[in-house]
């Protein structure tokens, strides 16, 4: 049975995700314990909230070295939301405030992308386009609310876009190792669930 | 030209452990209960559900933790609960227990700095903000609250802009004339507000058939839906076959 952790820092929606988790037969545990952490061979890092308020509570929990060291040992990282912002450099959220800086990129807010026909914060359900060959993403339509989305310096690395009015706005990314998405898998019905079970049986 | 998907949302007004429905938000009478209504429209395809308590009776006691629980162990769509929402504690209760967003009307009009506290604390996204409206004799609307009984002096546009700049993430705009009656949005109110805000907009209040809600469905971003659910008046593939049918695009 693989090791799986959904770190609680007190900006994300660990009662959703974990339940989705346990509909799929995963038992996870819900933890802010580095020692934890560091042992786990599946880490989801959910968020909601401000940028700079979330990785505040996140370093003063002391996680950053046992995520370190969970990833050296080759664990899966997957970020939800803001915890997908927070794998960035950096975001543009009030002021400039540093991300883990695991992938490159910066996190911008929407308005970034002019059009004047679609609200901030996006709400809504959204059809993923699909951008690497391994099918995990394909005709699945998925719910996003956020304000603020990052602009991913390596292309190849990007799973899926959505359509946001003439842009492509950079809904998710897969390295193997690392996993983002800006939508919410939990909150996004049937596809959302198969999303999260494909990549817990991959 | 719509280029996103509308949503269709189910609105679960609740009165202790039940789910009930009024007219004009009067004159309850029980539907059922929330677990397996709610369960249901999930299963259905519904987008999201707000539940609403009508009398803010689940406030002050665990309970709201508890069918919130109940509530976001089964159902995987976005879920917002209102009614009696107080303080950032109510908030915090809510949302670490499943809840997405929490819907706030009273506490709002009575605190200005509410919107702005909470949103700060748990982000834009996670606040919406009730509007109760009522048609005046000039024409303009006026901001209700307390289910629509206690009157604001506030004027619907200014308000939603106001709490815009508080901080608000989106606008539950429930018109309490057409609430119920199953004949119609209040396309006007909508009109009013709608160019002033960048949010967005759920419409509530009025919708008797299919119709209805295709003529909404350009400046709404999201329609609550009640009475016809509840009623079995429509099913929400009924529904959304006919928007499709009618190039409106839904999940």
């Amino acid at each position: 049975m693989k090791n799986i952790v959904i770190i609680n820092y007190g900006y994300g929606n660990t009662y959703s995700l974990n339940s989705a988790l346990s509909l799929l037969g995963y038992n996870a545990l819900v933890t802010n314990k580095p020692d934890e952490i560091c042992k786990a061979d599946i880490i989801f890092l959910p968020g909601v909230g401000a940028f700079k308020q979330a990785m505040n509570a996140f370093l003063n929990l002391h996680m950053l070295e046992a995520l370190n060291l969970a990833l050296k040992r080759g664990s899966i990282l997957i970020g939800i939301c803001l915890g997908y912002q927070m794998l960035f450099e950096e975001s543009e959220e009030f002021g400039v405030t540093k991300g883990l800086g695991l992938l490159k990129g910066k996190v911008v807010r929407l308005n970034h992308f002019n059009n004047i026909n679609n609200r901030i914060p996006n709400v809504g359900w959204f059809p993923l386009i699909n951008n690497l060959n391994n099918n995990k993403l394909e005709d699945k339509t998925v719910y996003f609310v956020h304000s603020y989305v990052p602009i991913v310096k390596e292309m190849n690395i990007i799973s899926s876009f959505i359509s946001y009015g003439n842009d492509l706005i950079h809904s998710s990314i897969d390295t193997g190792q690392i996993i983002g998405f800006q939508f919410h898998p939990e909150k996004s019905g049937k596809d959302g669930i198969k999303i999260l079970s494909s990549i817990l049986e991959g | 030209m719509i280029n996103k998907n509308i949503r269709i949302i189910a609105r679960l007004d609740m009165k202790g452990e039940n789910v009930v429905k009024g007219i004009n938000l009067e004159g309850i009478r029980p539907i059922g209960n929330p677990k397996s209504i709610a369960e249901k429209y999930y299963l259905d395809g519904i987008d999201e559900i707000i539940y609403m308590d009508v009398v803010a009776s689940l406030y002050g006691r665990n309970s709201l933790s508890s069918y919130m629980k109940e509530a976001a162990s089964n159902i995987f769509v976005p879920l917002t609960v209102g009614g009696g929402i107080r303080n950032l504690d109510d908030i915090k209760v809510a949302l670490d227990s499943g809840a997405d967003k929490v819907a706030i009307n009273s506490e709002a009009i009575k605190n200005l700095s509410f919107i702005k506290e909470a949103s700060e604390e748990v982000g834009s996204q996670a606040i919406v903000l009730s509007i109760e409206a009522k048609k005046q004799k000039d024409g303009t609307w006026e901001a209700y609250y307390d289910n629509g009984r206690e009157r604001s002096g506030k004027n619907v546009c200014d308000w939603a802009e106001e709490v815009e700049t508080l901080g608000a993430g989106e606008i539950l705009l429930t018109s309490v004339d057409k609430e119920g009656l199953k004949n119609g949005m209040d396309i006007d109110l909508l009109d009013s507000i709608r160019g002033k805000l960048n949010i967005p907009i759920i419409m509530s209040g009025g919708v008797g058939s299919i119709k209805d809600i295709i003529n909404v469905a350009d400046k709404a971003d999201g329609v609550a839906i009640a009475s016809v659910l509840h009623y079995k008046n429509l099913t929400i593939n009924d529904i959304k076959s006919e928007l499709r049918d009618n190039h409106i695009m839904v999940r």
